[in-house]
């Protein structure tokens, strides 16, 4: 995790990818590669690195393997970040170890693929080792925990699938590639052991969380849902419930449905909202608690929610999202609002 | 929405969020939102010059209103 949150290092790819845009090789404005980039050089383990167009890695690989193209090559790694399908920033990244076979390695296109270079990141990697810097997002965190905020909900933002990540770790997946500040944050309050937010991963896209639930094997609990603003939902469940106020990390895109969300939350506090929670065996799932939330005050714009747990994280992958181009970090303090509430189940979480 | 608040850089960070958590703990209670810049979550900062804001003590929510002067004479 180091490597993916250091500021010299990210620096010293942007130096590179400048080369590269100067060469007319990778047409990309700066400002938006830097965390894909950052992201990017984490995965880079290979000596060879092959970057084009999706249309021309479509076009080499057909777009069915180039989803599962580490299965069809096992040597191949597949990055798809999620900012490079942004509509300014439509690249993909393909990396390649040194044995890939010759006979896939022409089937790429040469007048598609634009770059083939043999040390694009190497010589950051071997860089200094990373330094620690304090930001912004170290205050901010600080004082959130300071105020007695304990539990942050954060959208599931499925940026980047790592075939071969080892360790997985909640906030790789759950906290999006456009705040890598605050991710720096809470590793930092995690290495000195400080008392930081405990992060709860509410998915809202199943079809996109599906993979991804086996690796939330250190993620406190996972909820899901096929609605947007699952997060939102589950703050103010618990602010109702616990009488504290709870953090969501959203990114600008969710904002318009959160105001819309917060009006009906607003409009109705005194309809009641059911929490019901399950306990899942270790085998059905991973992660071993589940919380749904269920709010009737919105029964018929609010899908019910359903538990589904026997998915192969093997077969499904990734696919990019749209991200925006520069979208702020929000955070949304939801409290207690004066409503009733009915519990069903039992409350097993450690809210 | 009962706040919105956007922090424009480290210095006055704390105060940001805090203020904002005042607005969300007072009645009547609601969410609050707070928001910042990329640029500005990643702008570098001196641990030392951080100030102390006492965030515990200074920005409880606003408390009840204590009974008037002929409160207790109407309740009873």
């Amino acid at each position: 995790m180091k490597m993916l949150f250091d500021h010299d290092h990210r620096r010293a790819v942007e130096r590179n990818v400048e080369k590269l845009r100067k060469n007319r090789l990778l047409r990309l404005p700066p400002l938006q590669m830097v965390p894909a980039i950052s992201r990017i050089s984490l995965a880079v383990v290979a000596s060879r690195i092959i970057v084009c167009e999706p249309p021309a890695c479509e076009r080499a690989f057909g777009s069915e393997s180039l989803n599962s193209a580490s299965t069809v090559l096992p040597r191949l790694l597949l990055l798809r970040i999620s900012l490079f399908h942004a509509p300014l920033i439509n690249y993909s990244l393909i990396e390649l170890t040194s044995s890939l076979p010759t006979s896939s390695a022409s089937a790429l296109d040469p007048e598609h693929v634009k770059l083939e270079t043999t040390s694009l990141l190497s010589s950051t990697m071997s860089s200094n080792s990373p330094t620690e810097v304090f930001t912004t997002s170290n205050v901010f965190l600080d004082v959130l925990v300071k105020a007695g905020i304990t539990h942050a909900f954060v959208k599931y933002v499925p940026t980047l699938s790592f075939p071969h990540h080892q360790e997985p770790n909640p906030f790789s997946y759950s906290l999006g590639s456009d705040h890598p500040a605050l991710l720096e944050a809470f590793i930092s309050r995690q290495k000195y052991k400080l008392p930081t937010l405990k992060i709860i991963t509410c998915p809202n896209e199943v079809r996109e969380m599906i993979p991804a639930v086996s690796l939330f094997r250190s993620a406190d609990c996972v909820l899901r849902s096929s609605s947007q603003m699952v997060a939102l939902s589950c703050a103010q469940g618990y602010a109702q419930v616990c009488g504290k106020p709870a953090a969501v990390l959203v990114h600008v895109v969710s904002f318009a449905r959160l105001v819309d969300l917060n009006s009906n939350v607003e409009a109705n506090p005194e309809r009641p909202i059911r929490i019901a929670v399950h306990k899942l065996s270790q085998e059905q799932c991973t992660t071993s608690r589940l919380v749904v939330l269920r709010s009737s005050s919105m029964p018929e714009r609010r899908p019910s929610l359903k538990m589904e747990n026997s998915q192969d994280p093997e077969t499904s992958s990734f696919t990019g999202y749209r991200t925006p181009l520069i979208s702020p970090l929000s955070f949304v303090s939801t409290c207690a609002m004066s409503a009733r509430f009915e519990m069903g189940g039992t409350l097993k979480t450690s809210f | 929405m009962r706040h919105v608040g956007e922090i424009r850089n480290g210095r006055n960070a704390q105060d940001v969020v805090l203020r904002a958590l005042q607005f969300a703990e007072s009645e009547p209670k609601g969410p609050v939102y707070v928001w910042a810049q990329r640029e500005v979550t990643e702008e570098h900062l001196d641990p030392e010059k951080v100030s102390d804001v006492r965030a515990g003590e200074v920005w409880s929510p606003i408390e009840p209103i204590p009974l008037s002067k002929s409160g207790p004479y109407s309740t009873i």
